[in-house]
């Protein structure tokens, strides 16, 4: 119980220390996805037409993936830039990434806010599975934790993994359908099924389904996630366990 | 059978072995990984930082833990702290510890002094209700005045120490850590920090210090554990154990001279282990004052007095030229202000054997510094620094002064009285 009181409190340390000094403050979670989507909405409603509310559907997407960058980016240094903490005091090691992830959800919803504002003001039919989002999201927050776990571990062993991240999350980027449709008419079968095997590609389009629309999650979708995520949980278990013992000696 | 097995000790190391691995081979990365598999996995190197340490430490004790640079001290340190896991034994401690590593480890740059304290506290293990409770007598203590809300980037290097020391012994810690920290800050500070110390110590706390001022660690302990290169070489009373600890380090000394200084420094070494660890104190002493031409017990401060030490020393082994005779005045336990003639520049110079000198401080103006005191007791200490070694340690005199202003302007902190002292003579008072 006291870890949830500190993990909470780190998160905010993180948020505060971000907008610390700017006039807007948390403002900005909110602002910049939605002066992203401006942006790319201007820019691909030339060439993307046929995705109804295209700004919609992006914002929606890149929200999601801001999420994934922030928990991933933040996450892979997270034992690395707490070293000097680590060696002083005795916490478990398993605080430090848990916070980012904390952070890229909490940050995800403050961000919602203006999405549904804007939603409310398209005039679009509320998606009919809006009440699967808090399952989706929970399940997203132990995907992420998991992974961050995985990373920030096996970052102490090799530095090189933060390093990798930025292309990695690059490539990801337009690896998982964000500003596209997977689904939609100039996608091939074989482009399609590719696309499956990027985990992030089930959660993306979860989330679609509960707060855009337009397509919905089937149970063996949500089944799908749900083992992605014990799967992940799993690694990041016997990862950490098994090195522990040896990161404080790494750091 | 072990003696004493049911005690109840507030830290319990068994057997405690940490091992790192050498830096060279540290942070390899994945391009070692890949090229060099095998050497990654099977080659690399340990260095066995504490070696097979078993100690105990009881309830409420003050131990200090001293030895060379890197022999382990803050090693095991962080091993009871919890911090490090041992390689194989193990390291148990009951109850609440305080880890004074680091003053402001954990600290947030970009935080208030305010939102700072309540983290650090989160991270010592305090819920946010005990933080609340405790964070008035924090800011209290640290003395941070209109800083505490300002984001701690602005704030002194002293003012950190301030609010990392209040944060780490406001949680009412059961076992202190002290790791060299209190030579931060400026005396007033340290001075009200070794009273939080003693005041925790009171209530029980264990406290275990490593410092490499041999005179705190024997104020402030009673016993002493020495390291060397990772082992367990001493165990006991303090006096003995900083007398040990400096063998160590004379040791250590004569290996890193060239060749040809072997001789006069294994010489000195020997003479200074024969004649004073073994045949005990060398020296003796007895202070005087004087005022108007005669010795007095009481004392006009605000007019010229001396203050004669007559020290006896019987077979002093070495001809020494470095010996701080030092005078410290103290008001109920409490020493107020003191002064050597190393720290006054100016130099004695002894001869070998046996002998009776009295050294001469004047103090032409007196020592107004002084004047809000009742009575004031002089301790003497006599000092050789070629030899690292105290020869002398004692009370001299209680001396009552006379033209006092009860109460006024008594503070607390130390004075420099260093200004106030202009010269300094040594006679030889004849062969005893």
């Amino acid at each position: 119980m006291h870890y949830v009181a500190l993990i909470t409190l780190l998160i905010r340390r993180e948020l505060k220390v971000k907008y610390r000094g700017s006039t807007l403050g948390y403002l900005w979670s909110m602002l910049n996805p939605l002066l992203f989507m401006v942006i790319i909405s201007v820019v691909f409603s030339f060439i993307m037409r046929g995705i109804e509310n295209y700004n919609l559907f992006v914002l929606s997407g890149i929200l999601f993936w801001n999420m994934v960058t922030l928990s991933l980016n933040l996450g892979a240094t997270a034992i690395v830039r707490n070293a000097s903490l680590l060696q002083k005091v005795r916490i478990p090691i398993w605080v430090f990434p848990v916070v980012p992830a904390g952070l890229g959800v909490t940050n995800f919803m403050l961000s919602l806010l203006p999405y549904f504002v804007v939603y409310a003001f398209s005039g679009r039919a509320w998606p009919a599975q809006l009440w699967l989002f808090p399952f989706i999201l929970v399940l997203t927050l132990v995907f992420l934790t998991s992974l961050s776990i995985i990373l920030s571990t096996m970052n102490v062993f090799f530095r090189d993994v933060a390093h990798v991240m930025e292309p990695l999350l690059t490539l990801l980027f337009y690896g998982t359908p964000i500003i596209y449709d997977r689904h939609g008419a100039n996608f091939s079968e074989k482009a399609r099924n590719l696309l499956v095997l990027n985990p992030f590609t089930h959660f993306v389009e979860a989330y679609r389904a509960t707060i855009f629309g337009g397509s919905t999650v089937s149970l063996s979708e949500l089944e799908v996630i749900c083992l992605l995520t014990a799967l992940s949980v799993g690694i990041a278990a016997w990862t950490y366990k098994r090195s522990k013992n040896q990161i404080i000696y790494n750091l | 059978m072990r003696e004493n097995e049911p005690k109840n000790y507030a830290i319990d190391c068994q057997n405690v072995v940490v091992e790192y691995l050498l830096a060279t081979h540290k942070h390899s990365g994945l391009k070692d990984f890949i090229l060099h598999h095998r050497q990654y996995l099977s080659g690399r190197k340990q260095f066995r930082a504490i070696d097979n340490v078993t100690l105990q430490i009881p309830k409420g004790q003050s131990v200090a833990l001293i030895g060379h640079n890197g022999c382990g001290k803050s090693t095991l340190l962080k091993t009871i702290a919890g911090v490090i896991n041992p390689r194989s034994g193990s390291a148990v401690v009951k109850g609440r510890i305080s880890p004074m590593i680091e003053l402001g480890a954990g600290f947030d740059h970009e935080l208030s002094g305010r939102e700072n304290i309540e983290l650090s506290c989160m991270l010592m293990g305090l819920s946010r209700k005990e933080i609340a409770a405790r964070t008035p007598a924090i800011i209290e203590f640290a003395t941070l005045g209109d800083f505490i809300d300002a984001p701690l980037k602005n704030y002194s290097s002293g003012m950190i120490a301030r609010i990392g020391f209040a944060c780490a012994t406001a949680i009412d810690p059961d076992i202190l850590l002290v790791d060299e920290v209190l030579s931060v800050g400026d005396t007033n500070f340290a001075y009200k920090c070794l009273g939080r110390i003693n005041a925790l110590r009171e209530t029980g706390t264990t406290v275990v210090l490593v410092s490499h001022d041999m005179a705190s660690v024997q104020k402030f302990c009673d016993r002493a554990i020495v390291l060397e290169e990772g082992l367990l070489k001493f165990d006991g009373d303090v006096k003995v154990g900083v007398a040990f600890y400096l063998d160590i380090m004379h040791e250590r000394l004569i290996k890193s001279l060239p060749k040809e200084q072997h001789d006069e420094a294994t010489r000195l070494n020997l003479l200074r282990k024969g004649s004073l660890l073994k045949n005990g104190p060398a020296a003796n002493s007895d202070v005087r004052i004087f005022q108007d031409g005669k010795s007095t017990e009481e004392l006009d401060v605000s007019r010229a007095f001396e203050l004669v030490v007559d020290i006896t020393f019987s077979n002093y082994p070495v001809i020494s030229d470095d010996l701080a005779i030092g005078i410290a005045l103290s008001d109920n336990g409490r020493i107020i202000t003191g002064f050597n003639n190393l720290d006054l520049r100016f130099e004695t110079k002894f001869d070998t054997g046996s002998q009776r000198i009295m050294a001469r401080y004047s103090m032409p103006s007196g020592m107004p510094e002084l004047a809000a005191r009742d009575q004031i007791e002089i301790l003497v200490g006599i000092h050789d620094q070629g030899l690292s070694r105290e020869i002398f340690m004692g009370k001299g005199a209680s001396i009552k002064m006379t033209n006092s202003l009860s109460g006024a302007n008594r503070h607390n902190y130390l004075v420099d009285v260093s200004s106030r002292v202009n010269a300094f003579t040594i006679e030889k008072a004849g062969q005893t």
